[in-house]
């Protein structure tokens, strides 16, 4: 296995594979940057080339592509408050008070790199759990599923601090929006008020930039400032800054690798929650945290475990075919366009394949980190740009990406309403990610209530995992009421 | 007892989300049965949270103002209402509508140069030059985007506009 | 300065024009799906022999448009695109049932469009090995408790839901899986313990599951031949088809409402699966042109060897044939539709 390694590595390091993994990577960083596009757009990009290519370098061009949108989705979230992409949005909640009070190069420099080790424990646990990964997937049936869902639920008492209940309507709200379209458990189109566009549901990319980037830029707008404000950016040396952040806080950046590689293998949990997860968990127990207000361990949390996710993500997809994320169901296509068919053979005929997407996976993580820290300083300095002259870029780009969506009218309808209410809701302090991670998992609730239901009556509420993951839940839970409360008196 | 306005915009927002959840569970009940139980289910828990929050918020309301400032949103000494900020907001609602009209009849590539042209002299006061090469460098880049990345954007609606469209 | 933006401005946009001007004609191939999914593989499989073997220099577009199980993209192309022979459609399985069922937003209808090629695919049924069931008279005769999870019954599923109800099976049916991979993985969970798979997708990750023994197959859904008859899927040859599974279980052959509604699903899901069709009144040279490119991709033996790989076995077929195979599902008597139409509403919840 060892030796088998070697050469894979000796292979990818071939000029040709070498070259195509910085093509993957410079477009996966371009996608990451352009809010409301993402892996999905940069792979179905690099499709049709990857017909007739070689398997090394076609490998080496998608995954390099796939392993570094999350780095680079983050310059948007922190710049300018706009998610980059699905995996960036807890991003939001510190990088962007970072970068209002002058400090976007240090929130930068912190992300990247906590993004680059990220990747790389995502990677390493990839290889490492591979082989005896088959029968943890298996553990998780669909009761197990839904107490998943579950426990991302209640992340939302945290993120909603001071006012919980509020955390919940919001969170109600985004579950009831999850279940306009297509009901998951039978040919019904719920709440879809004749238009055909409502058949799929609110598309998760639009309802992201409508809630986050459209009232930020009109109250930018109103105000007339620049994202910085007043504040003076502080020149050279804020993204090394960042990266003595991170080495710092070197324990919180493990954990949350490690939670963003377990929530990623998690078939049908989905990608697009890992990153507020992660942020629930470390506003619950790090301690003296100023979470919310730009505390760079909210920065960090995250962005350590939305590129692990990638490498949890693909331990199903290689082992069973059945995609992790968004990016890994469009990796799928790649992959049979390359005649690779994924299953148990990724391990024994087609182990090599595996191993160069490990590496892959390890080296475009440190380029793409790389990369991105050599322009964090140039780009920080949008900041410091007057709203009025950045609005119209930043609304033609998004319009653009959200239009990506369904390439349809509704698409921009959809996102303008969007928008008004986000803005709305957010002047009347109702906080915006817990209707976000509502609406994430109201699909895999309905769907898992549904087959758990059916097939094992209530017997599932005793399945030791279920009670296991229940107790979890219920501990998290507490202690972040606790906390909180702490927080208020003091 | 008189509120103020923040307050009475508070209630009103809780009273349209009121409606919501209950009309969407009223809705749900003429959903055939595998697609009912979860709309019905959210519905009356929204129903029954957003109320409950409708009476904490008032009798928080009578004993006093209420605390502002939610972790994740950026600190503000007091917000503005909306019936404040919304004045404040709606010029650049109408450049968005505006745009979006735009794009309606030109397509997604004329409307977006002339958008951030016009927009850049008008609200950015920038040089009339420096505007017209915005416009155009936008153009660029999203024919180039869009050839290198495959995007796809509305096209105009109206038919000399749409050879433009094709860009 | 003040000089030199307004021209360096003109310059620009002059060139970006040059660019555009210069352009290929483009023929479009419409996902209704999207991207990754099967029916965008089988496109962007198809699409660069296409253009190689197209009688003038065009580029081929892929575009999805995903919506409304694949209802959105048909009706774009019926409705909106330019009936000029330029404009192409993938159609499978997921949006040719709703057209089958006759739902009021389907605005496409295939009488309406000339095939250009298409592909089958096959599926397969099978169980866990500790049911004990062997065969499929085992099947039929079983008191264990089978239970089969799929995705919705109008999509694919819809070819073995009806041939359990037609073998006369007591199956515990949970649709709501998030795919067919899902719902595999339930099975190995056990879960479920009845399922079935698309071929390539079986013989990548079933057949480990049978050599291990822990899954046994039974029958295949079989193809519908020229004569209309259900035979062996040429694929798993050695397993009987539902034809036969039916005389196996039953003792007579197969005949009735059910039946033809059991073909029509068959032709749709699996024996035509995917098809690509332009409109039928654009000029008859396109399409003629259309389809000679069609047969030149077919007869490609770099194509051929994706195709194994892409399709596990099949081969493509185009031209007239296409319509051809589809016939038996765009000319469903109004007996089956009826007794289609009463099955998915009583037994499976579906309001119309």
């Amino acid at each position: 296995m060892l030796q088998l390694a070697l050469e894979t590595l000796v292979a990818l390091l071939q000029p040709t594979s070498l070259g195509f993994m910085v093509l993957g990577v410079s477009v996966g960083i371009l996608v990451g940057i352009l809010p409301g596009l993402g892996g999905t757009v940069g792979l179905s990009l690099l499709l049709p080339f990857v017909f007739g290519m070689e398997t090394g370098p076609a490998i080496a061009l998608l995954i390099g592509m796939a392993a570094v949108v999350h780095t680079a989705d983050t310059f948007p979230s922190v710049l300018l408050g706009v998610p980059g992409s699905s995996g960036s949005q807890a991003t939001i909640m510190d990088g962007y008070p970072l970068a209002r009070r002058g400090e976007a190069a240090r929130a930068l420099g912190a992300a990247f790199f906590a993004s680059m080790i990220g990747g790389l424990v995502g990677a390493i646990t990839l290889f490492l759990i591979l082989p005896v990964a088959r029968p943890i997937v298996l553990a998780f049936r669909s009761p197990e599923l839904l107490m998943l869902a579950v426990l991302g639920l209640s992340m939302v008492g945290i993120l909603a601090a001071k006012r919980p209940l509020r955390g919940m309507v919001m969170a109600t709200l985004g579950l009831l929006l999850g279940a306009v379209g297509a009901a998951p458990t039978t040919p019904f189109y719920r709440f879809t008020f004749g238009q055909m566009y409502l058949w799929d549901g609110v598309s998760l990319a639009v309802l992201a930039l409508g809630l986050f980037a459209l009232p930020e830029l009109l109250d930018l707008l109103a105000s007339g400032t620049s994202i910085a404000g007043s504040q003076i950016q502080r020149i050279g040396g804020g993204w090394l800054m960042g990266v003595r952040d991170v080495i710092r806080e070197k324990l919180l950046v493990l954990r949350s690798a490690i939670l963003g590689v377990v929530v990623g293998f998690i078939p049908g949990l989905g990608g697009s929650v890992v990153d507020w997860i992660s942020y629930g968990v470390a506003a619950q127990t790090v301690r003296g945290s100023e979470f919310g207000q730009g505390d760079i361990r909210g920065v960090i949390a995250p962005e350590s475990s939305n590129n692990a996710k990638e490498g949890g993500a693909l331990i199903p997809t290689l082992l069973f075919g059945i995609p992790g994320s968004g990016t890994t169901a469009v990796l799928l296509g790649g992959f049979v366009l390359l005649g690779l068919q994924p299953g148990p053979r990724m391990l024994r005929s087609d182990l090599n394949v595996t191993l160069l997407i490990v590496w892959t996976l390890a080296l475009a993580n440190v380029l793409g980190a790389t990369a991105c820290m050599a322009m964090s300083g140039a780009v920080a300095k949008l900041a410091r740009v007057r709203a009025a002259r950045l609005a119209p870029f930043l609304l033609v780009i998004m319009l653009t990406g959200a239009y990506q969506s369904t390439r349809s009218w509704g698409d921009l309808v959809a996102f303008v309403v969007i928008g008004l209410a986000g803005w709305a809701l957010r002047r009347l302090e109702f906080p915006l990610p817990p209707l976000l991670i509502g609406f994430v998992l109201a699909m895999t609730v309905e769907r898992t209530l549904w087959i758990s239901t059916t097939r094992y009556g209530w017997e599932w509420l005793l399945h030791p995992a279920v009670v296991g993951i229940g107790i979890v839940t219920a501990a998290l839970t507490v202690t972040g009421i606790r906390l909180n409360r702490g927080r208020v008196s003091s | 007892m008189r509120l103020s306005p923040a307050d009475r915009e508070q209630i009103v927002a809780l009273g349209i989300l009121l409606l919501v959840f209950g009309g969407a569970a009223v809705a749900s009940l003429g959903f055939p049965p595998r697609a009912r139980t979860y709309p019905l289910v959210v519905g009356v828990v929204g129903v029954l949270i957003t109320a409950w929050e409708l009476l904490a918020f008032h009798s928080r309301a009578r004993s006093g103002p209420v605390q502002p400032s939610l972790p994740g949103d950026r600190e503000v000494m007091r917000p503005a209402t909306i019936g404040e900020q919304f004045p404040r907001v709606l010029p650049f609602l109408i450049w968005i509508g505006g745009y979006l009209v735009a794009v309606w009849v030109a397509g997604l590539v004329v409307a977006s140069g002339l958008f951030v042209g016009v927009f850049l002299s008008r609200e950015g006061r920038v040089r009339w030059h420096t505007a017209v090469l915005a416009g155009a460098g936008i153009i660029i880049l999203l024919v180039v985007l869009g050839n290198v990345l495959g995007l796809r954007w509305p096209a105009s609606a109206i038919a000399p506009f749409q050879l433009l469209g094709l860009l | 300065m003040a000089r030199v933006g307004p021209r360096l401005a003109l310059l620009v946009v002059l060139i970006v024009w040059g660019c555009v001007g210069d352009r290929l004609p483009t023929v479009e191939f419409i996902v209704p799906f999207r991207e990754g999914g099967g029916s965008d593989q089988w496109a962007r499989a198809v699409a660069p022999f296409f253009q190689r073997h197209f009688s003038e220099p065009v580029r081929i577009q892929v575009f999805n448009i995903p919506g409304a199980s694949g209802v959105q993209g048909g009706n774009e192309f019926a409705v909106r695109r330019p009936h000029d022979g330029r404009s192409l459609f993938i159609s499978s399985g997921s949006n040719v049932f709703p057209a089958l069922l006759g739902l009021r937003a389907v605005q496409y209808d295939f009488k309406e469009m000339r095939g250009i090629m298409g592909s089958p695919v096959g599926g397969v049924v099978y169980v866990s090995s500790e049911l004990g069931i062997a065969n499929v008279n085992d099947l039929c005769g079983t008191n264990q408790r089978l239970i089969y999870g799929g995705i919705s019954p109008t999509g694919l599923d819809m070819v073995p839901l009806i041939a359990f109800e037609f073998l006369g099976l007591d199956v515990l049916t949970i649709l709501g899986y998030e795919g067919k991979g899902a719902a595999r993985v339930a099975f190995e969970q056990r879960e479920t313990n009845l399922d079935y798979q698309t071929s390539p997708a079986y013989l990548s990750n079933v057949q480990p599951l049978v050599d291990e023994g822990s899954a046994i197959p039974l029958f295949s859904f079989g193809m519908l031949d020229a004569q209309g008859r259900v035979v062996r899927d040429p694929v798993f040859n050695k397993l009987p088809s539902m034809a036969e599974a039916y005389e196996l279980c039953r003792g007579r052959a197969p005949a009735g409402a059910a039946w033809d509604a059991y073909r029509a699903a068959l032709v749709a899901g699996f024996t035509a699966q995917k098809n690509l069709w332009t409109h039928d009144d654009a000029p008859p040279e396109r399409i003629d042109a259309l389809i000679a490119t069609a047969r030149a991709t077919i007869a490609d033996p770099s194509f051929q060897q994706l195709a194994t790989r892409l399709l596990g076995g099949y081969e493509f077929y185009a031209g007239s044939d296409v319509e051809a195979i589809f016939s038996v599902t765009s000319q469903l008597s109004p007996t089956a539709r009826e007794w289609l139409m009463t099955f998915l509403r009583e037994k499976h919840d579906v309001r119309f």
